[in-house]
């Protein structure tokens, strides 16, 4: 028998997912109200476009109810589910507000300082609820002040407009990988101003590279497509700009790079993070980089590894494709096209934000990524 | 059916899913250097040992000396599944 603790009811809270959504979906329910569970049993699960999270019992009793319902958008901090030391235990009527693991630093969130760029808003137009602006924050103060975006951003999500005399069908609700998408492709066309340039590069130089570094540490497979995706990584080392985005009317730095690896099994499309990769050695990145994209082709990612991604590379070569024109993920600069090869040369191509990037830069990048740096693989 | 021939099985339905021929290809033969899987299809392979004999493979496992050809990767299951 599970020993309840002391002081029921009480409050678990909705963790924040990941840095940039302040609302997370309400999923799944595991355990259903009046059902017992101990210390880390699931209980329910929350969804974001990126990744789904499960949230565990941080104590022994009874699921006495879930505040919010089933399938909707809760905020991060608020009350999602009430335990108790008995299954008919009456759930408090009104969850106390929850602490959000945010830093209290001030200043707006920078999903926060995003949606007052997009509403022409300025931090002080907004009151805070708590120490640091929020984007709940700011969409209760577009929405109490009625304020609209620019028109020229109006119908610009896919999901709120029905277009005029469609065809009747019926509604089929986006998976999360969908939403996933449709968030990256909206942002590509609306925020980023996106470009793309494209580079011929002779393979010879990294198929042997390669090939050298899978004999040195008997890996096996090849590592190709993981030392490209470290040299742009000690690339965006070198050149800060490469790993930054526009908040506002602003360039935003990123501390560390999270080089996102497209990953591919069956039909399911995934974005893995290396998180923090500019801090690693060659040979932990391909690693870390090879153990993600088993989890990722097992759809077990959590959500520390497909969130927060600053930078991105891409292949399609497997699949004999010679040109992509890849979509930007949301607040990078930068998303690399790797292609297959033919007699030995490939084109290498990149999508950039021309907010952040020039057109020179990137090709210079690229001419640069076209070929091993062995000297600096094991800085 | 013998472990190996299971593994056979597998190499060559992937082999063919990439539009490549396998019958040629002996228990001896290095699979990555055979050019008859590529490394997500090798991914895939692994992944389809855990899923079929009930283990999880470590990331410092994944090594040529383990699943480099039919014949090790016979070897490392037959070990593993022992255990």
């Amino acid at each position: 028998m599970p020993s309840p603790v002391k002081h029921m009811p009480i409050a678990i809270p909705t963790p924040r997912v990941n840095n940039n959504d302040d609302y997370v979906r309400f999923s799944q329910i595991h355990r259903e109200p009046g059902s017992q569970v101990r210390k880390g049993d699931p209980i329910a699960e929350l969804e974001t476009d990126k990744a789904t999270v499960t949230v565990e019992a941080d104590n022994d009793g009874y699921v006495l109810g879930f505040v919010p319902p089933l399938g909707e958008m809760v905020a991060v901090g608020s009350v999602l589910a009430w335990l108790g030391s008995s299954a008919d235990e009456a759930m408090p009527e009104a969850g106390p507000e929850v602490a959000s693991s945010g830093t209290a630093s001030g200043e707006p969130s920078l999903k926060a300082a995003l949606l007052l760029a997009r509403y022409g808003l300025k931090p002080s137009d907004v009151p805070a609820t708590g120490e640091r602006l929020t984007a709940q924050d700011v969409l209760a103060h577009v929405e109490h002040r009625q304020i609209r975006l620019p028109s020229a951003e109006r119908g610009a999500t896919g999901t709120a407009e029905s277009p005029p005399d469609i065809t009747p069908g019926r509604s089929v609700p986006l998976s999360v990988v969908e939403r996933g998408m449709l968030k990256t492709v909206t942002w590509h066309r609306e925020s980023a101003v996106a470009g793309y340039v494209e580079i011929e590069y002779l393979t010879a130089d990294w198929d042997s590279h390669a090939a050298a570094f899978q004999k040195e540490h008997q890996l096996l497979m090849s590592p190709l497509l993981a030392l490209m995706a470290y040299r742009l990584v000690q690339l965006a080392r070198e050149s800060p700009r490469v790993n930054s985005t526009i908040v506002g009317s602003a360039r935003h730095e990123y501390e560390s790079i999270n080089l996102g690896f497209t990953v591919q099994s069956g039909t399911r499309l995934s974005l893995v993070s290396v998180r923090d990769a500019g801090r690693m050695n060659v040979r932990t990145f391909v690693d870390t980089l090879g153990d993600l994209m088993r989890q990722g082709m097992k759809g077990k990612l959590s959500s520390e590894n497909t969130s927060g991604i600053t930078l991105t590379f891409s292949s399609m070569a497997r699949w004999q494709v010679v040109r992509h024109v890849p979509v930007l993920p949301p607040y990078s600069s930068l998303i690399v096209a790797h292609t297959h090869a033919r007699d030995g040369v490939a084109a290498l191509g990149a999508s950039y934000d021309h907010r952040v990037l020039t057109g020179g830069e990137v090709a210079a990048l690229l001419r640069a990524l076209g070929r091993p740096d062995q000297g600096e693989q094991d800085a | 059916m013998t472990t190996a021939a299971r593994i056979r099985a597998k190499v060559e339905e992937l082999a063919r899913a990439m539009g490549n021929d396998p019958r040629r290809l002996t228990d001896d033969d290095i699979l990555p250097q055979s050019g008859l899987l590529d490394s997500a299809s090798i991914l895939e392979l692994i992944l389809w040992v855990e899923s079929e004999f009930g283990f999880e493979i470590d990331q410092g496992d994944l090594s040529l000396d383990n699943f480099g050809t039919i014949r090790r990767m016979t070897e490392y299951i037959s070990a593993r599944t022992r255990e």
